[in-house]
């Protein structure tokens, strides 16, 4: 498949990184280019591509989305199918189709929502701090999303309103992920947890407890997911000290 | 070939943050911004704070903390000028940013020019 390859829609002709967005899938779901087929959407129906890589005009009704990836604030979208080939043996295509309706980039300040935060670090590319950050492989946001399920079930645990529990997520220039309760809603205790860029053998996470009234009371260590209800007690003044 | 700055403990250093890094309804830097083992800043005095800004721009970051180079050398970090195409005020500091130190860092800079609050 041709690095640019060209959609022809409604809207004029529309031309994309093919390569890139392979890439991301290749990184993300395992998919690989072979038999990928081009279409587009048009007001939910699919269009007819112009390009001559693409393989099979006429794209039968997909099956099951399997990724998007937005770029340039337009969807592209993976689709899995299965047909019949001329031996009757199923096979298993990939569709590569493009929603040509322009989406919005995140809005990363009205957003304070943590899942929202943590899956939308996928979108950011390579120096996205304008410096040298690293993107975010789906590996570690997942990890990340461990994390924040486990917040949820502690508030359950403990009563507490999940607005009173939720987190800031914040992406790191080193190419970590923060999870910080900390500034206006933690007055007196506070505390960051950090996933790692790359997963360790034992899954642990960097940690800071800071009492903002004491000077020099502080506390970094490290933690596993399985600790995460000890700092949280500590947090919210529920280990009794 | 640039010739090297030696910084001052007095210096201000300025650095680009991602909108994702800003806590916005507090006004303030997160740690996120500041843990970079080789952390790249403009150094204030070899630049502006518009044309630090203008650099950041083209690349869609809009916004500026600055920090007093004392704070950096109070953990026991670095900081080398170190020029490159483009701009003459880069500078890194250099040290391993783990623990309380990003906090701190963040704690003692001042957000010169916030994003715009249409973004």
């Amino acid at each position: 498949m041709t690095s640019n390859s060209f959609i022809n829609t409604k809207q004029g002709e529309f031309s994309f990184d093919t390569k890139s967005i392979n890439e991301s899938a290749e990184q993300f779901y395992n998919l690989y280019s072979q038999n990928i087929t081009l279409g587009a959407y048009q007001n939910n129906s699919l269009g007819i591509p112009k390009s001559s890589t693409a393989t099979e005009p006429n794209i039968s009704k997909p099956l099951k989305t399997v990724t998007k990836h937005v770029q340039e604030f337009y969807t592209f979208e993976y689709l899995k199918k299965r047909r019949l080939n001329k031996s009757q043996d199923t096979r298993t295509d990939f569709a590569l189709v493009v929603d040509t309706r322009k989406q919005e980039p995140f809005d990363w300040k009205k957003t304070t929502n943590a899942y929202q935060r943590i899956v939308h670090l996928a979108d950011l590319e390579d120096k996205w701090d304008g410096y040298n950050a690293p993107i975010f492989s789906k590996e570690q946001i997942n990890v990340a999303l461990d994390v924040y399920s486990k917040t949820r079930t502690y508030a359950i645990d403990r009563g507490l309103n999940f607005s009173k529990v939720e987190p800031f997520i914040a992406p790191c220039s080193d190419g970590s992920i923060l999870f910080e309760w900390a500034g206006k809603r933690f007055p007196s205790r506070q505390l960051e947890v950090y996933i790692p860029k790359e997963r360790e053998a034992e899954q642990s996470f960097e940690y800071l407890k800071s009492v903002e009234d004491s000077e020099g009371e502080e506390e970094e260590g490290k933690l596993s997911l399985n600790k995460l209800y000890h700092v949280l007690d500590w947090l919210f003044k529920l280990d009794g000290r | 070939m640039s010739e090297i700055y030696e910084v001052q403990p007095s210096d201000i250093l300025l650095r680009w943050l991602h909108p994702g890094q800003y806590k916005w309804d507090e006004g303030r830097a997160t740690s996120a911004a500041f843990r970079d083992e080789e952390m790249s800043v403009d150094i204030l005095c070899l630049t502006t704070l518009e044309e630090s800004y203008a650099r950041a721009k083209k690349i869609n970051k809009n916004a500026i903390a600055s920090l007093e180079v004392l704070f950096v050398l109070e953990k026991g970090l670095e900081v080398i000028h170190s020029p490159i195409e483009g701009n003459h005020a880069h500078a890194i500091v250099l040290g391993k940013k783990s623990g309380s130190i990003p906090k701190f860092l963040a704690k003692n800079s001042k957000i010169e020019i916030y994003p715009p609050s249409e973004n």
